[in-house]
């Protein structure tokens, strides 16, 4: 047995049963309440709230995507990703401080709860509901299957994928249905500690095996001078694209509902405008050491093709780092793949179990009932992410890779609302139904690319959805304005 | 007292991401190597600071 398997068994060990005791700590101080269980009891202050926004955001991806976008793009990936992510934290002190005075004041709980607080129609309530969920479960659904290709690899197919996948997958639905938010909330301290500490340390290595920054970097501008350009290798960052790129993030970002709801769980604005400050700190000095070590990677793994290149950390780090290093960095993608999935069972369930269950079909549900039913819910959303994970079909991966840029065209309806405009109930869902009409047109083909204009879709949705919005605040606005209910 | 606009600390947002848009525009003529890295990605990383000012400058509101 190597020196790598056997550290990150021993890791893996260590890193789960920490995660339970965490999650059995969380069991007491609960009050069987909604809010206790779905939001721990919106007292979530200071750094727990900054580590549980930033676990619950950084996923495997920020581990093992940004290492293959190194590699597949070049430097220029580092600031688009930095700069966009900071862009979004501001939204933290400003959006994020007004959705958690609407929601404690009036006990709101879900983001279709407070768009039915601010506009009136049940069928907004439920629009905002179907596209949180549609483009939220195929992201989790992606997770077990993230963490049980990672654990194969990990323990060298010692753990085969499926048995990864369910064994992380039990972990998390164990301390999820038996904490809620304050266990998602405590482990996520765990998990974004373990991100932070050993992708610091995967990069001390690595930098240190290729003989330290400036001289690989010098050595690879020699030999791949456009990883250095602004654009990137293929020509993929222009100057339109970036732009796209820099607006995706910060309209994205909240709109996730395990983000969103991590607003209405903040104990007061002060805690969440520290991590607004905090934020583009952390993304700005911890984005750039998977991004360069992606690109290091051409000085040893010249040959990667597609994706294939998103195997380049545990490439470097089996090159570069000692073996037992190794093994531990990779139980830290692991902990970004669960602290994002945990934190969107939680969110889907408490909309499934709020927005449905109770809405629809119980309205006398007690709140003991609905953490019940929540709990439930937990456990069927991770078996059909199981399900999925195990066999996903091409419509789900498809809808994954389009789900931030169809949880973004949300945002100029429910922030507009959020700070006072009052849209009307057509204006609103055809805002949504709009835009989400013109991401489905280019992602089917049905939309030329043409149309695009070299930016992301999301551009022209989005002009599509403000564009609804402008016209209903002018039909409000008219003089005569008998046209409108 | 608040005597500060609420606008002005986005303006100063809204001025880093024009200067970021600008700064990856003109990357080519600043290819350069400073430290060990180009100096277009060391300006960025120069307006992530300024970014991380202007959110202080919005906590303090």
């Amino acid at each position: 047995m190597s020196t790598t398997l056997i550290s990150a068994c021993l890791a893996l060990v260590v890193y789960l049963l920490a995660l339970l005791w965490l999650g059995a700590q969380s069991l007491g101080g609960q009050t069987n309440s909604a809010d206790s269980y779905f939001l721990a009891d919106r007292r979530l202050r200071a750094g727990v709230l900054f580590f549980t926004l930033i676990a619950t955001n950084f996923s495997a991806f920020f581990f093992l995507g940004f290492a293959g976008a190194g590699y597949r793009i070049g430097i220029a990936y580092y600031p688009m990703m930095a700069f966009g992510t900071g862009l979004a934290a501001l939204s933290f002190g400003s959006l994020g401080c007004r959705v958690r005075k609407l929601s404690a004041d009036h006990g709101l709980i879900t983001p279709s709860e407070l768009i039915g607080h601010l506009l009136p129609g049940e069928g907004l309530r439920l629009l905002v509901l179907a596209v949180m969920v549609l483009f939220t479960l195929p992201y989790l659904a992606l997770q077990p299957l993230g963490a049980g290709y990672l654990l194969e690899s990990l323990t060298g197919g010692a753990v085969p994928f499926g048995v990864g996948a369910i064994l992380l997958t039990v972990v998390i639905v164990l301390y999820v249905v038996g904490g809620g938010m304050r266990a998602v909330a405590r482990t996520d301290v765990l998990q974004g500690v373990l991100m932070f500490s050993l992708m610091l340390m995967a990069f001390m290595a690595v930098a240190k095996g290729v003989g330290g920054v400036e001289m690989a970097n010098r050595t690879l501008f020699v030999q791949r001078p456009e990883l250095f350009s602004a654009a990137g290798l293929g020509n993929f960052f222009t100057p339109r694209m970036m732009a796209s790129y820099l607006l995706l993030w910060p309209l994205c970002l909240p709109m996730f509902p395990q983000m969103l709801m991590r607003f209405f769980a903040a104990g007061d604005d002060r805690s969440l405008k520290n991590s607004m400050v905090l934020y583009p700190v952390v993304a700005g000095v911890l984005f750039v050491c998977p991004v360069m070590i992606g690109m290091w990677g051409h000085l040893a793994f010249p040959d990667l093709v597609g994706r294939a290149s998103d195997q380049i950390m545990p490439l470097m780090l089996a090159r570069y780092s000692p073996e037992w290093l190794t093994g531990i960095v990779m139980v830290g993608a692991l902990a970004a793949f669960m602290s994002t999935l945990d934190s969107q069972l939680l969110a889907l369930s408490s909309m499934l179990t709020r927005d449905l269950y109770k809405r629809y079909w119980r309205p006398q549900a007690s709140l003991a009932e609905q953490v019940r039913v929540g709990q439930l819910v937990v456990i069927a959303l991770a078996v059909a992410g199981l399900a999925i994970a195990l066999r996903p079909p091409e419509a789900i991966l498809s809808l994954a890779t389009h789900a931030f840029s169809g949880l973004a065209l949300l945002f100029p309806m429910l922030v507009g609302a959020v700070y006072g405009l009052r849209w009307s109930v057509v204006g609103a869902m055809l805002s949504v139904i709009g835009g989400e009409a013109v991401l489905l047109g280019f992602a089917t083909g049905v939309i030329p690319e043409a149309f695009q204009w070299g930016c992301l879709p999301l551009i022209p949705a989005l002009v599509v959805a403000c564009t609804f919005l402008g016209v209903d605040q002018l039909i409000a606005r008219w003089p005569s304005s008998g046209l409108r209910a | 007292m608040d005597v500060m606009p609420s606008r002005w600390p986005w303006l100063a947002v809204l001025a880093a991401l024009v200067l970021a848009l600008v700064v990856h525009g003109q990357a080519d003529s600043a290819l350069p190597f400073w430290a060990g890295m180009p100096v277009w990605v060391l300006m960025f990383i120069a307006l992530q600071a300024g970014l991380t000012l202007a959110a202080a400058w919005i906590a303090r509101r």
